[in-house]
């Protein structure tokens, strides 16, 4: 592959086609945002987030709105420039990658965004819409296009027919099958999914995330899954990482972090998340309690631990240094109390 | 195929514009009239006729003749060549120097787009005519150079109004969607980009053309255009000649006059054609999710007239049953009607629920099963043409039916407060966020602004917000989603309401801070607020609501005391919605998922509206309407014919 001038020299690069490789591979990836203005200081968006996505696996980004995860899938999928650090697509360098590159790449890798309603020209036909790709970009005859068509709607559970017909005529849960029959059409090996469920009814997000389940299996797809949804990752996904002001405040497997979380934030969004049963949720509620209020509109520091200024636990050294991702079990968290936190347990 | 389908369809939807049938119809008159000058024009256009110069209409001549007795009719028809050529090369040049560049600077940005703003800002500076004035001078009587030279002037400005169309566009998600498919760049500016903007570009595009014909007028005006016949030197002439022929005028003035009109009125068409395109065909009962359904009551409304009326609905079972004159909020047997595609149907059918003081109730349900319907007509806020055709509302004792304008107004935002889905754009952008809470306050309590202001504050605290002075000074873009919303509960509250009505209130923020807005709510509930929770998401209800009403296709299935409803479901369907929760699934497993979706409002079936979902469907669920009957504990009330049982809801 072509390397931009502008890329650093020793960048670590796998072999082609290693096997054992990770698929998608994220080092150290900071991204600013600069402001509408002239003399604005930019925002870090992302800060030195690292992460791989192995083969077959499925990994759940998690965090609140402006913590950064969205940013790292456009980053991911070269719809936003990078600031430093790589984005490595099996064993490929892609970070830089220019337009005719991610060309090639896009037959590999692809994404299905939240919003049904807008990812679709709604004067283009479905059809049009999910064969495109194939058209202009592999080019391929009429009759494969026709067949991968047929394949991909069948796979997301909708009838052929639906094909000559405009995205106004379809419900947000079909349109968000559509999406992910776009995405199916380039036969790819990896989805990035960005909150693909968010805007969707509890009955129709089940129906979506059964397809991409049955997907994973039959096609050995996998995801990078981004969402605000603790509880829908948790279902999904084999591994979680938990992003807090653009860098990873915890991650391990899904289930263990999900249930016996060791950063407090984690903590905080467990507690937070309301559960149907209402005996538990007074549970939950009492939990939150003790684990502090976190809209005490303080502005978020800007050195230390980020989360300080809304962690229960918080003690004097959070305020000076910033702590690092250090192993706790089986998974990892950037907090010095990691360990008691850990201890501590959820309720409910 | 599909292209071709599409434009026939194009034109037929245009040519059913009879502005534009008959603009369309002149243009192509003239256009023939012009282009066959040759054989259909009476005389030569320098055919003299010295002994009737500058007569009237006659047999011989139909619009009469100039100077040297040259035919008026002849002499528009082969001018019209000329001119319509002029207008051609402006309007062409326009469009290929402005319409690429703006693109390219609205798509791609950067360097590029800096260049093309301050280029155009440099030409917007020129003087036009002055410039015009040059080119003659250095090209003689050569209009088509001065046209051409007319038109690269004009394209900036095209440039700038495509490159902000642009710019909005490049933005959409499905071109995002296009970008990660890894499509070229020229690909999606043809495919997605230019026939959005393309409407924009046409109208533009006529305008300009018509300012051309304009142009040309005035330069054969100035006598500095071409020395052949064109409809610019037909007014020359007229003009010349204006004192002893007025006549001559009004011809030349009448064609340019015409084609211009005729240009924009089928731009017009045509931009409105394209626009069709883009929007749905068929007006939605529901408004999608996110932040149109917060304005659905405020805008697109009309007051609805309650009438409490004997439609004897089948199903009305309960509807004997008389209202709680003590209950905060009562609903007897509500039915809703609004007209669907002209059709009235049935969009809220036999609704009945109680609401008493200091109670939270949830009304659940997936997206179309009328829960904001329901709130929307307990307000007397129904879409255009909606009206309560059975039933009742009763707000303290007072029934909604019998209420006057005014008295309605006293309810909505006085009695009952509003709490939305979205708060930040349920917020006006231009005011401060104190400002509107006043207004809210002077709206339903005639006090002094000063004072106004002093309790809005009070409300800012209440809703526990930080420093009240600085948020009640602030514009709501300057608010997270949070403080927003408690700025939307605030003014919910501003009329001190008994019940408030809370629509998704926090879909659209993040869990922490849902958790905090459903504490605030939770503590206003416990000083003896009514609450009514809209909400499609379990844990929410689970949070706040003691009771709750589940929906499903305009009906209310089931109605229990929470911790039964959750427990031992009864209704098929609010098994089926307990079951969709991830919390109770196993990791990886598929979800027991309800396929499908809830039916509109005129596919509702005879009998059971679940019918279509539900794995424990039998033959008599197919017929007559099911009533909402006593369930197996008092607080509870089913309409199924065969309801669950708890072996069957752990199965």
């Amino acid at each position: 592959m072509i390397a931009p001038d502008h890329a650093p020299a020793s960048r670590p690069q796998a072999p082609q086609g290693d096997p054992s490789a990770p698929l998608l591979s994220v080092r150290d990836l900071h991204v600013q945002y600069r402001r509408p203005g002239r003399r604005s200081t930019p925002v870090d968006a992302v800060r030195g987030v690292s992460l791989d996505v192995p083969r077959g696996r499925s990994i759940g980004l998690v965090g609140e709105s402006g913590s950064g995860k969205s940013t790292i899938g456009s980053a991911i999928l070269g719809l936003t420039p990078v600031t430093s650090g790589t984005v490595t697509y099996a064993g490929t360098d892609i970070t830089h990658a220019s337009r005719s590159e991610r060309r090639l790449h896009a037959r590999r890798m692809q994404a299905v965004f939240q919003d049904p309603f807008g990812s679709m020209n709604p004067a283009v036909t479905v059809g049009d819409t999910v064969t495109e790709a194939l058209r202009h970009n592999l080019k391929l005859g009429k009759q494969e296009i026709e067949e991968r068509l047929l394949r991909a709607l069948d796979d997301v559970g909708m009838p052929a027919s639906c094909a000559e017909r405009y995205p106004a005529q379809f419900s947000g849960g079909q349109r968000q099958r559509l999406a992910i029959a776009r995405a199916l059409v380039m036969n790819p090996e990896f989805i990035v999914c960005d909150e693909p469920t968010s805007a969707l009814d509890l009955s129709i997000q089940a129906q979506i995330l059964n397809v991409l389940l049955d997907l994973r299996e039959r096609r050995g797809l996998s995801y990078l899954f981004i969402s605000h949804d603790l509880t829908v990752v948790r279902h999904l996904c084999d591994e979680m990482v938990v992003l807090y002001a653009g860098a990873v405040v915890e991650r391990g497997p899904a289930h263990v972090v999900a249930e016996s979380p060791a950063h407090p934030y984690t903590r905080a969004l467990l507690a937070s998340a309301p559960v149907p049963d209402p005996d538990q949720q007074r549970a939950r509620r009492e939990l939150r309690l003790e684990a502090g209020n976190a809209g005490s509109g303080a502005p978020r520091p800007d050195h230390g631990c980020r989360f300080a200024h809304r962690c229960p636990f918080a003690v004097d050294r959070c305020a000076t240094a910033e702590p690092t991702l250090a192993p706790v079990g089986d998974s990892a968290a950037a907090c010095f109390l990691a360990e008691d936190i850990r201890e501590r347990g959820l309720l409910a | 195929m599909t292209t071709t389908a599409s434009s026939r369809g194009f034109l037929r939807s245009l040519l059913s514009k009879p502005m534009s049938a008959a603009s369309l119809i002149v243009l192509a008159i003239i256009v023939i009239a012009t282009v066959f000058a040759g054989v259909l024009a009476p005389y030569e256009p320098d055919a003299q006729d010295l002994t009737a110069a500058l007569q009237g209409p006659s047999s011989a001549h139909w619009l009469g003749t100039g100077e040297l007795g040259r035919d008026v009719l002849s002499r528009m028809m082969y001018g019209g060549r000329v001119t319509l050529i002029a207008a051609l090369i402006a309007g062409a040049t326009f469009i290929l120097a402005g319409v690429p560049a703006g693109m390219l600077a609205g798509y791609r940005g950067g360097r590029f787009d800096q260049v093309v703003l301050k280029t155009a800002d440099l030409v917007f500076a020129v003087p036009v005519m002055i410039v015009l004035l040059v080119v003659l001078a250095i090209f003689p009587g050569n209009e088509f150079a001065a046209m051409a030279v007319f038109g690269l002037l004009g394209a900036p400005g095209l440039a700038r109004v495509v490159r902000s169309a642009t710019l909005g566009i490049r933005n959409e998600l499905y071109v995002k969607a296009a970008v990660a498919s890894g499509i070229r760049d020229r690909v999606i500016v043809l495919r997605h980009v230019l026939p959005r903007v393309s409407g924009t570009i046409l109208v533009q595009a006529s305008v300009f053309t018509a300012g051309a014909v304009l142009m040309e007028t005035g330069l054969g005006f100035l006598g500095l255009g071409t020395q052949n016949a064109s409809w610019g030197s037909l007014v020359a002439e007229a003009s010349r000649n204006l004192g002893i022929h007025p006549w001559l005028l009004i011809p030349s003035g009448a064609i340019i006059i015409t084609f211009i009109m005729s240009v924009n009125l089928l731009a017009d068409g045509v931009r409105d054609t394209l626009a069709e395109r883009y929007t749905p065909p068929a007006a939605k009962v529901r408004a999608p999710r996110g932040g149109a359904k917060a304005n659905a009551g405020a805008s697109a409304t009309a007051e609805a007239t309650p009438v409490a009326g004997g439609a004897d609905n089948a199903g009305a079972a309960r509807a004997s049953a008389a209202a709680d004159p003590h209950a905060l909020l009562s609903v007897r047997s509500l039915t809703v009607t609004l007209p669907i595609d002209g059709v009235p149907t049935d969009i809220i059918r036999d609704v009945s629920f109680d609401i008493q003081p200091g109670e939270a109730m949830g009304l659940v349900g997936e997206s179309g099963s009328g829960k904001t319907m329901t709130a929307l007509s307990i307000l007397g806020l129904l879409p255009a043409g909606g009206r309560i055709t059975s039933g009742s509302v009763t707000v303290e004792g007072t029934d909604v039916a019998t209420m006057n304008k005014a008295a309605l107004r006293r309810l909505r935002g006085g009695r009952i407060g509003w709490i939305s889905q979205d708060p930040i754009s349920s917020l006006d952008p231009s005011f401060t966020v104190g400002w509107q809470v006043a207004e809210a306050v002077r709206s339903h309590r005639p006090m002094s602004r000063r004072a106004a202001w002093q309790h809005a504050l009070t409300l800012l605290e209440k809703v526990k917000l930080p420093d009240v002075e600085r948020v009640a000074k602030s514009y709501p873009h300057q608010l997270s989603g949070g403080m927003a919303q408690r700025v939307g509960i605030a003014a919910a509250l501003a009329a001190d309401p008994v019940l408030v009505i809370a629509d998704e209130p926090t879909t659209a923020l993040d869990v922490t801070v849902q958790a905090d807005i459903l504490a605030l709510l939770r503590d206003l509930q416990a000083d003896g607020l009514g609450v009514l929770l809209i909400t499609h998401n379990w844990g929410v209800l689970a949070d706040l609501c003691d009771r709750a009403a589940v929906m499903y296709a305009g009906q209310v299935v089931e109605t229990a005391d929470l911790r039964a409803l959750v427990h031992g479901p009864e209704h098929p369907y609010t098994a089926a919605l307990l079951a969709c929760d991830p919390h109770q699934a196993r990791p990886g497993a598929p979800l027991p998922a309800l396929d499908g979706a809830v039916p509109p409002p005129p596919q509702w079936p005879q009998g059971c509206h679940f019918q279509s979902r539900c794995p424990f469907v039998k033959d008599d669920c197919r017929t007559g309407a099911i009533a909402l009957a006593d369930g197996s504990d008092s607080s509870r009330a089913v309409r199924c014919h065969h309801p669950l049982t708890r072996q069957e809801v752990t199965l």
